[in-house]
C-alpha cells in the first residue's frame, strides 16, 4: 500500500511494508516510537518538492478544498498511476474520492489511516531524511503566511460586510442625529420654548432655527418652505408672546451651526439608506422582497453573514436579537412577560 | 419620544471596555471593532504608574534564584525606577516585583509591544532584557497561573497548538515563553481577528497563523507537526469535540492539553459546575484524561481551565 501525506514543503509518497499493520490501529503506535521501528514499517518512495511558494500555495489551496492540484496529478502520474492494483491511502476521504475518479485508483480513508497518519507525522523528520528540519519550518512559516493573508484577501463574505457596516453605520447616525436633535431643541428651548411644542418633526425643526435666528425675526420670515400654513401661523404667534429668555447673537450662530450639523448628518443617512437598498436588493433580493431592506440587513448583521444566515434554523431567526432576554427567561424558568 | 435627562455629560461610557465589542460578528466569535478584548488598555505607552520605588527592602530578596537589576530606563519610561525580576514556578514566565507585583514572560520582540501592554526593562550585568506585562484580566492562561494551576506544559523550546487565537494577544505571550526555539500554531477563524494574528505573527516567527475552522483540522494537516501541548480557548458548544479531533490529528501520546471553558457558551440554562462537569466528561470519552480543574475567579465569571494529558503510556 502507498500513503500519501502532505507536508509544507512538498508531497510524500510512502511505502507501507506490512500491510497487516494498519489492522493494528490500538498499538500502530508503538511501531512509531523509535524512528529505526519506524523505518521497518514504512519506507519513503519518492518525495516531490515545491519548486516556490506559488506552487505551494496553488497545491495547498487545492488540498484545503480536497481538489488535485497540478503537481498532486503529475506526482499521481508518475509514481503512482505505474502500478494500479497498490491502493492509496489520504488523510482526506473527499481528495481521495477525486483521485479515484480520476485516475481510478483504489483510495482509502479511514480512521486507521488517520491513526497512521498520526504516526507518520511523529516521526516525520526522521522519514524525510533528505530535508532539514529548519527547512520544513521555514516552508510552514512562508505557506502559513501566504495561505492566511489569500484567504483574507478572497473572504467569501467580504460583500456581506459592506452590508452588515453600512446598517451598524446607519444605527449609529440615527442615534447620534438623536442625541443632536435634542440637544437642539433643549438648547434653543431657552430662548423659544414654544417651538418645540409646534413643530414636532425634527429636521423642520433644525431649519426653522436655520431661517428664523432670534425669535424676534420669525414675524418676517418667510417659513412656508418648511411648514403647513396654519403652523406657520401659530410660530410667529408664539414668537410674539415666548416666555425665553434674550440670547445674544453668538449663542444663536452656535446653535445654527449644530442645526447645520443636524441637516448635513441627515442627508448623509438618506444617502446611505439607498445604498444600502441598492446593495440589499443585489444581494438578497429574496430576503429583501420578504421583510424589507432594513430588517434584512439587521438580520444579515446579526447572524454575521448571508451564508450564516441562510444556514440558522428557523427558531434562531425567530429569536435574533432577542437572545438575552430568552436566555434570561430560559435562565430563570420565568415567563417572559 | 420622551426627553431623557439631558445634562450635560451625561452620556454614558459606551462601547469601551466589553469584550468582544462593537460590530459583534457572531460567526466567528469575538470580531469587533477595535478589535481590543478585554478592559480598557490602561494608560498607554506614557508614564508607567506600578513599579514603585520599595528599593531596599525588595532588592534584599533576590538571593536565591532570582535574577536582579535595575527597572527603568527603557521604552521612554522615568528612569531610576526599582524592579526585581523572579522566575515564576512554570518555566518561561517571571513575576516583575516592585510596588504592585505582575506576571511578566520575556519579549521575544525587544522594543515592540502587542496590544498596549507595559513593558519593563531590565538590565542585568551590562545585558538589557525586555519584559512584557501579561494581565490575567486579558488572558485567560495568565488567569490560570496566577489562579495556581499546577502545570501549563508549556516550557520553553516546546509546541503549542493554540486553538482560538484571536488577535493574538495571549499568543504572543506563549511565543514569548516557548521562545526562539519553540512552535506556537495559532488557529483562528473570524477574518476580522484573523487580520490582527497575522500583523503579531509578523514580527514573531515563532508563530505560525492559520486562519481555519479549527472543526475541520484536515482543512491546515499539511501545516502543522506533532505538538506538545494543545490550548484551546474557542468558547464554542461543542468545543470538547473540537480539543479531541485536533489532538487526534496533531497531539503526541503522552502530550498534553489545557482548555479554558466558558459555562455560559456551552450551556446558559444550568449551572456552571455542571456545564464543567459535563465537559469533563466528554473529554474523557476522547481519550483526554483530565488531570486538574480550576476556575478562573476572580479574573472571569463562570470559566473553568481545565489540564490534562492525552493518551497517557501506560504503566506497564
Amino acid at each position: 500500500m502507498l500513503v500519501l501525506f502532505e507536508t509544507p514543503a512538498g508531497y510524500a509518497v510512502f511505502k507501507l511494508l506490512d500491510d497487516n499493520k494498519l489492522q493494528e490501529t490500538d498499538n500502530l503506535y508503538r511501531a512509531f516510537e523509535t524512528p529505526e521501528s519506524a523505518g521497518r514499517i514504512i519506507k519513503l518512495k519518492h518525495f516531490e518538492k515545491f519548486t516556490d511558494t506559488t506552487e505551494a500555495l496553488a497545491a495547498t489551496t487545492a488540498i484545503v478544498e480536497g481538489k488535485i492540484s497540478k503537481s498532486l496529478k503529475a506526482l499521481l502520474k508518475k509514481h503512482v498511476g505505474k502500478d494500479l492494483q497498490e491502493q492509496l491511502l489520504v488523510a482526506d476521504a473527499k481528495l481521495g474520492s477525486a483521485i479515484k475518479e480520476k485516475f481510478s485508483i483504489q483510495c482509502l480513508s479511514n480512521t486507521a489511516v488517520q491513526e497512521l497518519m498520526r504516526c507518520i507525522r511523529s516521526q516525520l523528520d526522521s522519514l524525510l531524511s533528505g530535508l532539514p528540519k529548519k527547512e520544513i519550518t521555514a516552508m510552514a512559516l512562508g505557506l502559513a503566511h501566504s495561505l492566511s493573508r489569500y484567504k483574507l484577501k478572497f473572504s467569501p463574505d467580504k460583500v456581506d460586510t459592506m452590508i452588515v457596516q453600512a446598517v451598524s453605520l446607519l444605527d449609529d447616525l440615527d442615534k447620534e442625529l438623536n442625541n443632536y436633535i435634542m440637544r437642539c431643541r433643549e438648547w434653543y428651548g431657552w430662548h423659544f420654548p414654544e417651538l418645540g411644542k409646534i413643530v414636532t418633526d425634527n429636521v423642520a425643526f433644525a431649519r426653522l432655527v436655520k431661517i428664523i435666528g432670534t425669535r424676534e425675526n420669525a414675524a418676517d420670515s418667510d417659513l412656508s418652505d418648511i411648514l403647513p400654513e396654519e403652523i406657520e401661523e401659530k410660530v410667529k404667534e408664539a414668537a410674539e408672546i415666548s416666555m425665553g429668555t434674550e440670547i445674544s447673537e453668538d449663542d444663536i450662530i452656535n446653535i445654527q451651526n449644530l442645526c447645520d450639523q443636524i441637516i448635513e448628518i441627515t442627508n448623509y443617512r438618506a444617502q446611505l439608506y439607498d445604498y444600502l437598498k441598492a446593495r440589499m436588493m443585489a444581494m438578497a433580493p429574496n430576503l429583501t422582497v420578504l421583510v424589507g431592506d432594513l430588517v434584512g440587513a439587521r438580520l444579515i448583521s446579526h447572524a454575521g453573514s448571508l451564508i450564516n444566515l441562510a444556514k440558522h434554523p428557523a427558531s434562531t431567526i425567530q429569536i435574533l436579537g432577542a437572545e438575552k432576554a430568552l436566555f434570561r427567561a430560559l435562565k430563570t424558568k420565568k415567563r417572559y412577560a | 419620544m420622551g426627553k431623557p435627562g439631558f445634562s450635560p455629560g451625561g452620556r454614558g461610557g459606551g462601547g469601551g471596555g466589553s469584550r468582544g465589542g462593537f460590530g459583534g460578528s457572531r460567526g466567528g466569535g469575538r470580531g469587533g471593532f477595535g478589535g481590543s478584548r478585554g478592559g480598557g488598555r490602561g494608560g498607554g505607552g506614557g508614564g508607567r504608574p506600578s513599579f514603585g520605588r520599595g528599593g531596599g527592602g525588595s532588592r534584599g530578596r533576590g538571593g536565591g534564584g532570582g535574577s536582579r537589576g535595575r527597572g527603568g530606563g527603557g521604552g521612554g519610561f522615568k528612569g531610576g525606577k526599582t524592579v526585581v525580576i523572579e522566575p515564576h514556578r512554570h518555566e518561561g514566565v517571571f513575576i516583575a516585583r516592585g510596588k504592585e507585583d505582575a506576571l511578566v514572560t520575556l519579549n521575544f520582540v525587544p522594543g515592540s509591544e502587542v496590544y498596549g501592554e507595559k513593558r519593563i526593562s531590565v538590565e542585568t550585568d551590562g545585558n538589557k532584557v525586555e519584559y512584557r506585562v501579561w494581565n490575567p484580566f486579558r488572558s485567560k492562561l495568565a488567569a490560570a497561573i496566577l489562579g495556581g494551576v499546577d502545570q501549563i506544559y508549556m516550557p520553553p523550546g516546546s509546541k503549542v497548538l493554540y486553538l482560538g487565537a484571536a488577535s493574538g494577544t495571549t499568543v504572543s505571550h506563549v511565543s514569548d515563553i516557548v521562545g526562539p526555539e519553540g512552535l506556537v500554531y495559532a488557529v483562528e477563524f473570524s477574518h476580522r481577528s484573523g487580520r490582527d494574528l497575522i500583523n503579531v505573527a509578523k514580527k514573531r516567527t515563532n508563530i505560525i497563523p492559520i486562519i481555519e475552522d479549527a472543526r475541520h483540522p484536515h482543512k491546515y494537516r499539511m501545516l502543522i507537526g506533532m505538538v506538545d501541548t494543545i490550548f484551546a480557548d474557542v468558547a464554542q458548544p461543542d468545543q470538547a469535540r473540537i480539543v479531541a479531533l485536533n489532538a487526534q490529528y496533531f497531539l503526541k501520546n503522552g502530550g498534553h492539553f489545557v482548555i479554558s471553558i466558558k459555562a455560559s457558551c456551552i450551556d446558559s440554562t444550568s449551572t456552571p459546575e455542571a456545564v464543567f462537569s459535563a465537559e469533563v466528561k466528554k473529554l474523557q470519552a476522547d481519550k483526554l484524561r483530565p488531570q486538574e480543574q480550576i476556575t478562573l475567579e476572580p479574573y472571569e465569571r463562570d470559566h473553568a481551565v481545565v489540564v490534562g494529558v492525552f493518551r497517557p503510556p501506560s504503566k506497564k
